[in-house]
């Protein structure tokens, strides 16, 4: 389980969050969205440890993120961002590989264990054709599978993704959902991630977010999807639908004319 | 017993990546040029140097390759030119004693590394302008009255270690510094590797970025000071080498190239002096760096 407790953060006389506080249990997927600078990568940020607030706290499991040493929270926490690997000669296994770096023993080789989570991801995300190939030679859509499969390859009890479905085709889309349903069947893990897509979020989280000028505005599941909230905190009108599998709100814009 | 020896050679080079008929070709050549140097030029010392050299030339190679992702060998990267200006400009302002000036180089390297990163990417304006600094400032040394003669100047770009007295000793330096490196880098692979490929994924190992960019900056300069006081400018196209060869040879096979280019330019320093060899072996390196930028970074930028 996952606490976040008060927290505050400003920045050249301007707050960029502000008292947030949140749970997130154990076999959920929380969907974090709102308006661009809304704060919802800054918030990934601080939970991954990476930027660290003006005030609160993370508690994960019931420790303070910050008194846990660094190679620690890096098996407990995982953030798959936007950034793309810059040593493009590497071969995507030999990459995917590095993510299990945080579990390696110091003069240590990798576990056969780590071989066998890399070889099941590279399955799951469809990567067996570019298992040999190197990063400088990969599409910019398999590039992007890579770098999400690295970040589920740590297999951290935290898993944070900010937009994760940015530049992925419809299939890897649909991929992405099952594998993100398939990290936390057993219960025990978390994903949160952040997107702009209200789509994609309303179908894959369990559980949605609404942050708004720092804050965390709405929390609940799906159904708080609904046009007046859109109109509140988007400025846009649109009309919605159920997904007639699942029940979950779509939402359609209206035509122009 | 020909047979026998033939059926092991094949049988050990079989799974390695390593093509049989090439190694020997090369061997055989590598073979001949160093007899050839070492009983008509340079003796067994200095033979044994020029090799130790090599090997931590191939390393600094290996390591711009997979650490720095760098597209420039140390002569166009100006990385080659600021190593002989220091070492110059210790010889005649603090000491001739090579293991201090490879200390202090060592140091200087790593800061200037450290403060300015310019030695680390395509763009050939920066290296170029920090040549014809070496070629101004050498040119200003040799007519100067610096108390350095023109030998030793000559003598510097082709291996300051060579005229020091110690070229043993400070062979068995270069292999130490070597060892050290490969020691280093082999138990901190998967770090060093998350560095190469920028702050957020390095960011997963939990150690602060200073200390990568120490390491790296320490063990590149401890390896460009052995190979600028072994062999001076007489490398400088081994990354390229290693860039176009390494879909299709072994690194045993580019180890061996190295090592041949760079005794072909000893041979070449014995007829024509070192300063005509210094030109070849700059003119080589970036008329490599060209055919490389323009044939085969497009593939991999």
């Amino acid at each position: 389980m996952l606490e976040i407790m008060n927290i505050s953060l400003s920045r050249s006389g301007s707050t960029l969050l502000r008292n947030v506080c949140a749970t997130f249990n154990d076999g959920e997927i929380i969907g974090i969205a709102g308006r661009p600078g809304a704060g919802k990568s800054l918030l990934l940020g601080i939970i991954a440890g990476l930027v660290k607030p003006g005030m609160g706290q993370v508690i994960i499991n019931g420790n303070p993120m910050d008194k846990t040493a660094g190679r620690k929270r890096r098996t407990l926490v995982s953030l798959t961002g936007d950034a793309f690997p810059e040593n493009r000669h590497d071969r995507v296994k030999d990459f995917l590989l590095l993510s299990r770096a945080p579990h390696r023993r110091i003069f240590r080789a990798f576990a056969e264990n780590d071989l066998d989570t890399v070889d099941m991801y590279i399955e799951l995300f469809n990567l067996s054709g570019y298992r040999d190939c190197i990063l400088g030679d990969l599409p910019g859509s398999v590039l992007q599978r890579v770098v999400t499969a690295f970040g589920f390859i740590r297999e951290a009890h935290l898993l944070l993704m900010d937009e994760p479905q940015k530049s992925l085709d419809i299939a890897s889309v649909r991929m992405l959902c099952k594998i993100m349903s398939r990290y936390v069947i057993n219960g025990k893990r978390i994903i949160a991630f952040c997107s702009n897509d209200l789509n994609f979020i309303s179908q894959t989280a369990d559980r949605i977010l609404i942050m708004h000028g720092g804050s965390i505005v709405e929390d609940g599941g799906p159904e708080i999807i609904s046009t007046e909230l859109v109109s509140k905190y988007f400025n846009t009108d649109v009309f919605l639908s159920r997904n007639i599998y699942n029940g979950r709100p779509e939402i359609h814009f209206f035509p122009e004319n | 017993m020909i047979a026998e020896v033939k059926h092991l050679y094949m049988r050990a080079c079989t799974g390695t990546g390593v093509n049989p008929h090439y190694t020997v070709i090369l061997t055989v050549l590598l073979g001949f040029a160093v007899a050839g140097n070492s009983l008509f030029y340079t003796g067994g010392a200095d033979t044994l140097l020029y090799c130790a050299g090599i090997l931590n030339y191939f390393l600094f190679v290996f390591f711009k390759y997979r650490y720095r992702c760098s597209v420039s060998d140390y002569i166009p990267s100006g990385e080659g030119a600021i190593a002989i200006i220091t070492v110059v400009l210790l010889n005649i302002l603090i000491t001739e004693n090579i293991f201090l000036v490879f200390l202090l180089t060592v140091l200087i390297l790593s800061l200037i590394n450290g403060l300015i990163r310019i030695f680390d990417d395509d763009r050939l304006f920066s290296g170029l302008v920090i040549n014809i600094t070496l070629l101004a400032t050498l040119v200003y040394i040799a007519h100067a009255h610096s108390g350095i003669s023109h030998a030793r100047l000559g003598n510097i770009l082709t291996g300051a270690a060579h005229i020091s007295g110690h070229a043993l000793s400070f062979a068995a330096v270069c292999f130490i510094s070597a060892l050290l490196v490969i020691f280093v880098t082999s138990v901190l692979e998967p770090e060093l590797a998350l560095y190469s490929h920028g702050r957020s994924f390095f960011s997963i190992t939990g150690i602060p970025p200073k200390y990568a960019h120490m390491t790296v900056n320490l063990a590149g300069a401890a390896l460009l000071a052995a190979v600028i006081l072994s062999t001076g400018l007489l490398a400088g196209t081994g990354l390229y080498i290693y860039y176009m060869l390494r879909q299709r040879a072994s690194l045993l096979e580019m180890l061996l190239i190295m090592l041949l280019y760079t005794q072909v330019m000893v041979m070449l320093t014995a007829f024509a002096g070192p300063v005509p060899a210094v030109y070849i072996c700059v003119a080589a390196s970036y008329i490599m760096h060209t055919i490389y930028i323009f044939r085969w970074s497009d593939r991999h930028a």
